[in-house]
């Protein structure tokens, strides 16, 4: 017989394989609090993102503000030292670069990039033997993800007095509410009685917290509850437009530099005179343990979920006149502007309970959660094979681009 | 004989906390984290709503303004950032100082002086050409310094004479916004059947309610205590009601707040009995704000059936602006109203705030270590 507990690790399997989830990130947000749109519409819905997720299941996601990813970055930064220093003079010769030094003295102020290409150049020419490594250590330099992460932040994210510029993400409030307009419908089935409730392979290892009953601020415990939970429950549940949105942070953030950063516990890039490191940002006391990925979205919910026991004239007068903050599975209660959510009895005493939103207001239903190594993953390759590529520079590439 | 020991204070705290489990309850709050605030915030404007909630809240589920005297949020904040120590720069070492001479000549040469952001990109610019070696260590250097010096000085003007207030989000008008938006609700309270067990809450031990029947009365007056012994109904709406994260506004540096929380040592601190200070067992910042709890367009309706006599009626009566308990608002504006009504045996308060006006009526408190991420 199932318990509350268990009913509802099979509603977080059922729901993340009907929304076509991973069992390995998705995180349920309940009670989901409405997103006002307004003047704040944008620092809210990118608070989603931005506030560092705690880990559980089902997190009550207003948790806090305390903890910031873009703060966190911009402390990472300042602890970390480029990748290798690399001695243009001693691999092309003294004279060489001295020569090569005089020579760029002479041209209109060269951009940047511009560099090992005109290094190469000028050395075919004046030093032939010199001109790959050169042109290589050159292009090196300019690649080195620590030293041009830091340089990004400090130049586009720093104002003129050198004070931090607010953080924002690829796609604003707007962009999500567009994109949901147009998003594709889903709707799917769960059974109580052919559910799995297993979560034990899932990212917080069935941990919860911030966990009701049958009704918000109902015990999970209560007899009610265990009733419910032990009879069978079906739940139809469709979605008018459901979204799964996926932003990145804005140019602010280099994936490479912090890849790197996580790739390495100790040593380089790791600067030794900082007190940041690995262990305090990575690690269990870390502040950058977990990332929200993508934000999960939907408009035009629908859900009926039924229990098949008998419910007392009083129980359901209880349950009844319980049940304004809502009911399961989403607690959000009734409201005019967002979304209602009722219960009725037939005359067997078996239960319905309807829940619904208001087509084209968005009701946030869960974030993708991704641990550190997970969210820094393909971006810790990219950076490495972006740093490989550029110690192994050849030149002839360079010249051909 | 037998002596009866009576904690003057325990009946008024065994209704309050009834009252805490009920709200909880009832509002899918988590006792773990929550708490009341007594007596609510009525914030009007940024600044006051600001002000209710910039605080470092006490270890107890019945925040008592009058009586817990706490320090806000953000002088605990600055505090520590103030007694952070960081690392002098190290790049005149790293870039060797006949580079670092030449670099004072060019720079002394750009006029107007680039601005502190560009730093790096010029010195970068240059150094490619100069200094190539050196051009990667000096503007990781120059960043640095400019990312650490940039945590610092964002909280200077908001210290000192002239110092900005300090600002958080939500704004007065967001929160405004958000409950208009957000679910109403209903629910009771009986004294008969409430649940005063706070024992799985956050704070089980010791946690008295320092007021009585009304705001700014003791829990130990004789009124006080008739009152919370008699059979006592709540009736509660709230047109609106949301649970709203705080976040403080630029001066705040979570990983400033998390570096000086993750290392007890020197560096980052000053002096190494500092971090005690401030996140030891009785330090001063050892918990924070992480969402508060607002309701717009309240009406309460408290009955009460305890037998004041004529001149305990006529002191409460008289005492209706002070507001009563559990809410314990005092009609400080036009928006609030409480009346009360009284019989033989038998008392009404109603107590009503206009819709458009929230009402602060608690916060979710994190301790520290959660506050900073840590789990």
């Amino acid at each position: 017989m199932s318990n509350f507990l268990d009913l509802q690790n099979g509603w977080y399997n059922g729901l993340i394989q009907g929304l076509g989830q991973s069992q390995d990130s998705f995180q349920i947000i309940q009670p989901a609090p409405p997103i006002a749109s307004g003047t704040a519409a944008n620092p809210t819905f990118w608070a989603y993102y931005n506030n560092i997720p705690p880990k559980t299941l089902t997190a009550q996601f207003v948790a806090s503000g305390g903890n910031q990813f873009y703060n966190n970055y911009r402390g990472l930064l300042s602890a970390l030292v480029p990748s290798r220093q690399i001695d243009v003079k001693a691999d092309i010769g003294a004279e060489n670069f001295a020569a090569w030094h005089a020579y760029v003295q002479t041209q209109p102020a060269p951009s940047m990039n511009q560099i090992p290409t005109m290094f190469r150049n000028w050395a075919m020419f004046n030093a032939p033997e010199v001109a790959n490594i050169g042109s290589s250590d050159y292009a090196a330099i300019l690649l080195d993800p620590i030293a041009t992460a830091q340089n990004e932040l400090t130049l586009v994210y720093t104002n003129e007095k050198g004070l931090p510029v607010n953080f924002d993400w690829q796609l604003n409030y707007a962009d999500m509410v567009n994109q949901l307009a147009s998003a594709p419908s889903r709707s799917f089935n769960f059974n109580s009685g052919t559910m799995n409730k297993n979560v034990s392979t899932s990212w917080a290892g069935g941990s919860t917290s911030g966990f009701f009953g049958l009704w918000g601020g109902s015990s999970s415990t209560s007899t009610l509850s265990e009733q419910f939970a032990s009879s069978t429950v079906t739940v139809d549940a469709s979605f008018e437009h459901i979204l799964v949105f996926s932003n990145t942070p804005g140019a602010w953030y280099y994936s490479s530099a912090m890849g790197l950063a996580y790739a390495n516990q100790t040593g380089n890039p790791w600067s030794d005179k900082s007190s940041i490191n690995w262990n305090n940002t990575f690690g269990p006391n870390g502040n950058m343990q977990y990332f929200s990925a993508n934000v999960i979205v939907a408009s035009g919910m629908s859900i009926t979920v039924t229990s098949n026991a008998k419910y007392s004239s009083v129980d359901q007068q209880t349950i009844t006149s319980s049940g304004s903050s809502g009911f399961w599975p989403f607690y959000s209660g009734d409201s005019g502007s967002t979304s209602t959510n009722r219960v009725s009895f037939n005359q067997e005493g078996n239960m319905t309970i309807t829940t619904s939103s208001i087509p084209g207001v968005p009701v946030v239903l869960g974030v993708n959660v991704l641990s550190a190594g997970e969210f820094v993953g393909h971006s810790s390759n990219l950076g490495i094979s972006l740093f490989e590529s550029a110690k192994a520079f050849a030149a002839d590439s360079l010249a051909a681009a | 004989m037998i002596t009866t020991y009576d904690t003057p204070t325990e009946t008024m705290t065994a209704i309050t906390d009834g009252w805490y489990n009920r709200l909880a309850a009832s509002l899918n709050l988590s006792v773990q984290h929550f708490q009341l605030l007594q007596p609510p915030g009525v914030p009007a404007s940024d600044q006051a709503l600001w002000d209710c909630f910039n605080v470092v809240p006490p270890a107890t589920l019945k925040y008592n303004r009058w009586y817990y005297q706490q320090p806000t949020f953000f002088s605990q904040y600055a505090a520590v950032v103030n007694r952070l120590s960081f690392p002098e720069s190290a790049f005149v070492k790293d870039i060797g100082a006949d580079t670092y001479v030449q670099w004072q000549a060019y720079l002394k040469s750009i006029s107007p002086p680039p601005p502190a952001n560009t730093l790096p990109t010029v010195w970068f610019q240059w150094a490619v050409v100069n200094a190539p070696s050196v051009a990667n260590i000096g503007r990781s250097d120059l960043a640095t310094q400019l990312l650490i010096s940039g945590a610092q000085a964002v909280l200077e003007p908001y210290e000192g004479p002239d110092a900005i207030p300090a600002d958080f989000s939500p704004s007065f008008s967001d929160l405004q916004n958000t409950l208009s938006a957000s679910t109403g609700t209903s629910f009771s309270f009986d004294s008969i059947n409430d649940d005063p067990d706070v024992s799985n809450s956050w704070v089980p031990g010791d946690d008295p309610n320092y007021f009585g029947m009304w705001t700014g009365s003791s829990a130990v007056f004789h009124i006080s205590r008739k009152f919370a012994s008699s059979k006592i109904t709540v009736s509660m709406q709230f047109d609106h009601f949301a649970t709203v994260s705080v976040t403080p506004g630029q001066w705040y540096n979570s990983a400033l707040l998390h570096q000086a929380w993750a290392s007890q040592s020197t560096p980052p601190w000053i002096d190494s009995s500092d971090w005690q200070t401030y996140f030891g067992a009785s330090g001063s910042l050892t918990h924070a704000v992480g969402s508060l709890l607002a309701a717009d367009g309240i009406t309460l309706t408290l009955t009460s059936d305890a037998d004041f006599t004529q001149s305990e009626q006529t002191l409460i009566k008289g005492l209706v602006a002070a507001g009563d308990w559990p809410v314990y608002c005092p009609i400080t504006s036009p928006a609030i109203s409480n009346t009360i009504s009284t019989g033989p045996g038998s008392m009404t308060i109603q107590f009503k705030s206009a819709p458009g006006n929230p009402v602060v009526l608690g916060f979710n408190v994190l301790d520290i270590r959660s506050y900073v991420g840590a789990g």
